[in-house]
C-alpha cells in the first residue's frame, strides 16, 4: 500500500483516539475535581461550605496523566516484548494504570479531607468514595487506553524516534495540560459557582463559596460531570484531537507536495504557520463577538 | 494549585534521620541488585522505596512554607535534576574508564558518583532560586540539595532494579534506551511529591504523610515489578502495599472529625 | 571527540536553557485563579502548560530529526528542525488557547479582558471596562494570544535545540529525549518560581523580571550542560 496513505490513516486513527481521550480525561477530572478548580473545593469548608465533592488532589493533571499513561505504556511495552497481542497488551497496561489511579485518588481524597477535617468540621463521606471511584477509574481507563493507542501509532506508523514508554509519558503530560487548561474552566468558573448569575468571572471575595446544592439534593462530582459533558468535555476532546491531527497532517501535506527534504519540511512549516494564523484570527473573531454581545460594565 | 502552607506539625522522626536511612538503604539496594541480579527487583526495588520516602519527607518540610506555584513544581524540578545526575553518574564513570584509562573499580562507585553529582547540581540550582530568582524560603538551598539527591537515588534505584545492575553495559540498554527511565522519572516524582500534596492542610499529621509516602513508594515498586514480570516481586510488593495503604486509610478515618456513610450535611451550629 | 564538537553542543544547551526560561515568561497563565475566570490567561499552572507545549514541539523536532537524510551538522537542516519544533508548539498552544477562549465566552459568558494594560496594543480595544468587578481580568485577549504564540515558538525552539545538542553529543534518541524532558522541567520550574505563579504576557509588569530568570537558567544550564557534555565521553 502507498506509505503516505497508510500514514494518513494512522494519523486519522490517532486523532480520533486522542479526541476520545481528551473528552474522557476532562470528564474524569470533573468527577474527581482535580487540578486548578480543586482549589475551590479545598477552600469550601474554610468558608463554611461543607461539601460532598470528591477532592482528588493528585498533583496537576499533566503530571498525573503523565504517570498513568507512562505506567500503561511501560507495562504494555514489556508485555509486547513477550509476544503478547498488541491490543491485549495495551488493555492490560491501561488496567494496571487504572489500579494506580484508583489508589492515588482515594489517598488524595482521604488526605485532603482529613487534613482540614477537625478545624472546619468537614466529615469524610465513605459513600462519596465508593460511588465516585468507579467513574473516576473508568473514565481514566478510557483516556489512558486511547492515549496509549495514539502513542503506539505515533511510534510505529508516524516516525516518532522515542521508545513507547517515553512517547506515552509525553502524550500523557500533553493531554493533562490541555485538559486542565480548557475543559476545567467550564467546571471551575461555571459549574462550581452556578448560584451566581451567568456571565462574569468569580471575584476573589467569593472564592470558596462553592455550590453545595445540586439540581436535586446535595451536589456531588457526578452531577458536575453530567453538566460539563455538554461543553467542556467535548471541546477538550476536540482540542486534543485537532492538535494531534493537524500537527501530523501538515507533515503529510509537505511530503505529498514537496520534492526534496528541505522543500517538504518548509511546506510543512508554512502550513503550520497558516494553521496558527487561522487560530489567532478565530480567537479575535470570538473576542469581538463577546465584546459586542456582552458589552462593558457601565455601572461603576 | 497554589495553596501551600499548612503549618509545621510536629515531626515524628527528625528529617535528617529519615534522609540518612533513605540514602544508605537505597545505595545498599543498588549494590545488592548489582551483585545478586536475581534479587534485583525484590530487594533493590524494596530498598529504593526508602529513597522516595525520604524525598517525600523533605518535600513536606520545604513545601509547608508555601512555594507560590504548588507542591508539584518542586517535585518536577528535583526529578529533572535527578535524571541528569543519574545518567551522568553512569556515563561519567564509563567515560573515565574508556577514555582516560581509570581502572574498572571506578565503575563500582557509580551509585556514589550519582549521589555526589546530584548534591552538587541541587546545591547550585538551590542557590540560583534564592539569588537571582529570590525565593524567600530559609531552607531552600538545603532542601533543593536533598531533593535532588533523593530524586537521583530513586530514579537510579528503580532503573538499576529493573535492569539488574548499575554497570553502564547493563543499565544503559536495560533501562535507559528503552525509556524505562521516563517512567522512573514520573513515578518516583509522584511518590515524592504526592504524599504531602495529598495530606496538606491545617490538620496534617506527620504520621499520615509518612504512611502515605511508604504506600506510594511501595506502589511505585509494584509498577516496576509488573513491568519486569517478576512474579515474586509483584506479590510481595502488592501485599506490602495493601498492608500500608490499609493502615493509612484506618489512620485517616481515625483522625477525621466524622465519618458518614449517607448523603447528609452536618447541621451548622449557629 | 575534538574540542569543537564538545563546545558547540555545550553552548547550544546553555542557550537552550535560557530560551526555555524566557519562553515561559511569554505564555499567559493565570494559574488556579484563571480556572475561575478570576485572572487573565489560560487556567492552569505555568510549568505544566509550558511543558505541554514544549514537549509537543520537542516531539515535532524529534520526528523531523529522525527523518532520513537529515544531517545534524548542516545549518539548513538545523533550522528546519528548530522551526518544526516551534510550529509544533505554536499549534498546540494556539489551539489550546482558542478552545479555552470558546469555553470562557460560551460556557462562562465573560468578555476577554487583560488587566495589566488599558488598551490592547494590537487591536486598540479598551480593556478595563470589560473586567468583572473584583477580578483581575479573564480569558485570552489578543495581546495575550500573540504573547502566548511567541512563548510557544521559543519553547519549541529551546526544547528542539536542547534535543539537537544531545543528539550531536552522540546520545541515542531515548536518552536524548528523557534528558531533554528533565532539562526542560528544570528550566521551566525556575522560570515559574521567577514569575511566582501567574503572568499575562509581555505587557505584564512581572515580565520585567525576565533577566533574573534567564540568568538563573543560563547558569543552571551551563552546569547541567557541562555535566551532560562530560557524560557524552562515556557513551
Amino acid at each position: 500500500m502507498d506509505p503516505t496513505l497508510l500514514a494518513l490513516g494512522a494519523l486519522a486513527f490517532a486523532g480520533a483516539s486522542a479526541t476520545v481521550a481528551g473528552c474522557a480525561e476532562d470528564l474524569e477530572s470533573d468527577v474527581g475535581s482535580q487540578s486548578n478548580p480543586n482549589s475551590q473545593v479545598q477552600l469550601g469548608p474554610q468558608m463554611g461550605n461543607i461539601h460532598r465533592y470528591f477532592n482528588k488532589a493528585i498533583s496537576g493533571e499533566p503530571v498525573a496523566y503523565g504517570l498513568y499513561v507512562a505506567v500503561a505504556g511501560l507495562i504494555a511495552w514489556a508485555l509486547m516484548n513477550t509476544g503478547l497481542n498488541v491490543l491485549l497488551a495495551i488493555v492490560i497496561g491501561a488496567g494496571v494504570a487504572a489500579i494506580v489511579h484508583g489508589a492515588y485518588a482515594v489517598s488524595a481524597y482521604l488526605g485532603r479531607i482529613v487534613g482540614q477535617s477537625k478545624n472546619f468540621g468537614q466529615p469524610v463521606y465513605m459513600d462519596v468514595i465508593m460511588t465516585h471511584i468507579g467513574p473516576i477509574v473508568g473514565h481514566g481507563f478510557i483516556a489512558v487506553f486511547c492515549m496509549l493507542l495514539a502513542a503506539y501509532l505515533a511510534g510505529t506508523a508516524l516516525g516518532n524516534p522515542f521508545p513507547l514508554p517515553l512517547i506515552a509519558l509525553i502524550f500523557g503530560i500533553t493531554v493533562g495540560s490541555i485538559g486542565s487548561s480548557t475543559g476545567d474552566v467550564h467546571y471551575g468558573a461555571e459549574r462550581e459557582y452556578q448560584k451566581y448569575p451567568f456571565g462574569g468571572g468569580i471575584p476573589v471575595a467569593n472564592q470558596g463559596d462553592i455550590d453545595i446544592k445540586a439540581e436535586t439534593g446535595i451536589r456531588n462530582g457526578m452531577d458536575s460531570s453530567y453538566f460539563c459533558s455538554r461543553l467542556g468535555g467535548p471541546l477538550t476532546g476536540l482540542c486534543f484531537g485537532l492538535i494531534v491531527f493537524l500537527d501530523g497532517w501538515r507533515g503529510i501535506i509537505g511530503s505529498i507536495l514537496g520534492g526534496d527534504l528541505i522543500t517538504k519540511s518548509a511546506i510543512a512549516i508554512v502550513v503550520g504557520i497558516i494553521i496558527v494564523a487561522i487560530a489567532a484570527y478565530i480567537n479575535r473573531v470570538i473576542e469581538v463577538y463577546a465584546r459586542n454581545k456582552y458589552g462593558p460594565y457601565t455601572n461603576r | 494549585m497554589s495553596h501551600g502552607g499548612g503549618g509545621h506539625a510536629a515531626e515524628l522522626y527528625p528529617e535528617n534521620q529519615i534522609l540518612i536511612v533513605g540514602v544508605v538503604l537505597s545505595i545498599v539496594g543498588m549494590y545488592i541488585a548489582q551483585f545478586i541480579p536475581q534479587l534485583a527487583m525484590l530487594v533493590g526495588g524494596l530498598l529504593t522505596v526508602a529513597a522516595t520516602v525520604a524525598g517525600a519527607n523533605t518535600t513536606r518540610r520545604v513545601a509547608a512554607y508555601g512555594l507560590g506555584t504548588g507542591v508539584p513544581s518542586i517535585g518536577m524540578l528535583s526529578l529533572g535534576m535527578g535524571t541528569v545526575a543519574a545518567l551522568s553518574g553512569v556515563l561519567l564513570a564509563n567515560g573515565m574508564v574508556t577514555q582516560y584509562g581509570f581502572s574498572n573499580v571506578v565503575l563500582y562507585l557509580i551509585p556514589i558518583f550519582v549521589a555526589v553529582i546530584a548534591i552538587v547540581l541541587g546545591f547550585i540550582v538551590g542557590k540560583l532560586t534564592v539569588k537571582p530568582i529570590g525565593m524567600k524560603i530559609p531552607i531552600m538551598v538545603e532542601s533543593m540539595t536533598k531533593l535532588a539527591l533523593m530524586g537521583a537515588l530513586s530514579i537510579m534505584g528503580f532503573c538499576v532494579a529493573f535492569a539488574g545492575g548499575f554497570l553502564p553495559n547493563v543499565v544503559i540498554p536495560g533501562a535507559v534506551n528503552n525509556g524505562i527511565i521516563g517512567l522512573a522519572f514520573i513515578a518516583a516524582g509522584m511518590a515524592i511529591l504526592h504524599p504531602f500534596n495529598a495530606c496538606l492542610g491545617p490538620n496534617e499529621s506527620h504520621k499520615r504523610t509518612l504512611l502515605l509516602a511508604v504506600a506510594c513508594g511501595l506502589l511505585t515498586w509494584f509498577i516496576f515489578s509488573v513491568a519486569s514480570l517478576d512474579v515474586v516481586s509483584i506479590i510481595v510488593s502488592a501485599v506490602l502495599w495493601a498492608i500500608v495503604y490499609r493502615l493509612f486509610v484506618k489512620q485517616s478515618l481515625n483522625d477525621a472529625c466524622d465519618v458518614l456513610y449517607i448523603p447528609e450535611l452536618p447541621k451548622k451550629e449557629m | 571527540m575534538d574540542a569543537v564538537s564538545l563546545i558547540l553542543p555545550l553552548a547550544e544547551i546553555t542557550v537552550a536553557g535560557a530560551i526555555i526560561n524566557a519562553s515561559v515568561h511569554f505564555i499567559p497563565v493565570g494559574g488556579a485563579p484563571a480556572a475561575m475566570a478570576t485572572s487573565t490567561g489560560v487556567g492552569t499552572g505555568t510549568t505544566q502548560l509550558a511543558a505541554g507545549a514544549g514537549f509537543t514541539g520537542l516531539m515535532a523536532a524529534a520526528v523531523m530529526a529522525a527523518q532520513k537524510g537529515i544531517n545534524l551538522m548542516n545549518p539548513a537542516h538545523l533550522a528546519i528542525i528548530l522551526l518544526s519544533g516551534a510550529v509544533g508548539s505554536m499549534i498546540m498552544l494556539g489551539l489550546t488557547m482558542l478552545i479555552g477562549q470558546l469555553i470562557y465566552v460560551f460556557g462562562v459568558g465573560v468578555v476577554p479582558a487583560a488587566d495589566k494594560c488599558d488598551k490592547d496594543p494590537f487591536t486598540g480595544d479598551y480593556q478595563k471596562s470589560y473586567i468583572t468587578p473584583g477580578t483581575t481580568g479573564h480569558a485570552i485577549p489578543t495581546v495575550c494570544f500573540i504573547s502566548g504564540l511567541i512563548g510557544a515558538a521559543l519553547g519549541g525552539i529551546g526544547g528542539g535545540l536542547a534535543y539537537i545538542a544531545f543528539k550531536q553529543l552522540g546520545f541515542d534518541s531515548g536518552i536524548a529525549g528523557i534528558v531533554a524532558i528533565g532539562f526542560f522541567f528544570m528550566n521551566a520550574v525556575l522560570a515559574s518560581y521567577n514569575i511566582g505563579g501567574t503572568i499575562e504576557g509581555f505587557h505584564d509588569p512581572k515580565f520585567k523580571k525576565i533577566p533574573n530568570g534567564i540568568i538563573a537558567s543560563f547558569v543552571a544550564s551551563l552546569v547541567a550542560g557541562a555535566i551532560i557534555t562530560g557524560m557524552s565521553l562515556g557513551i
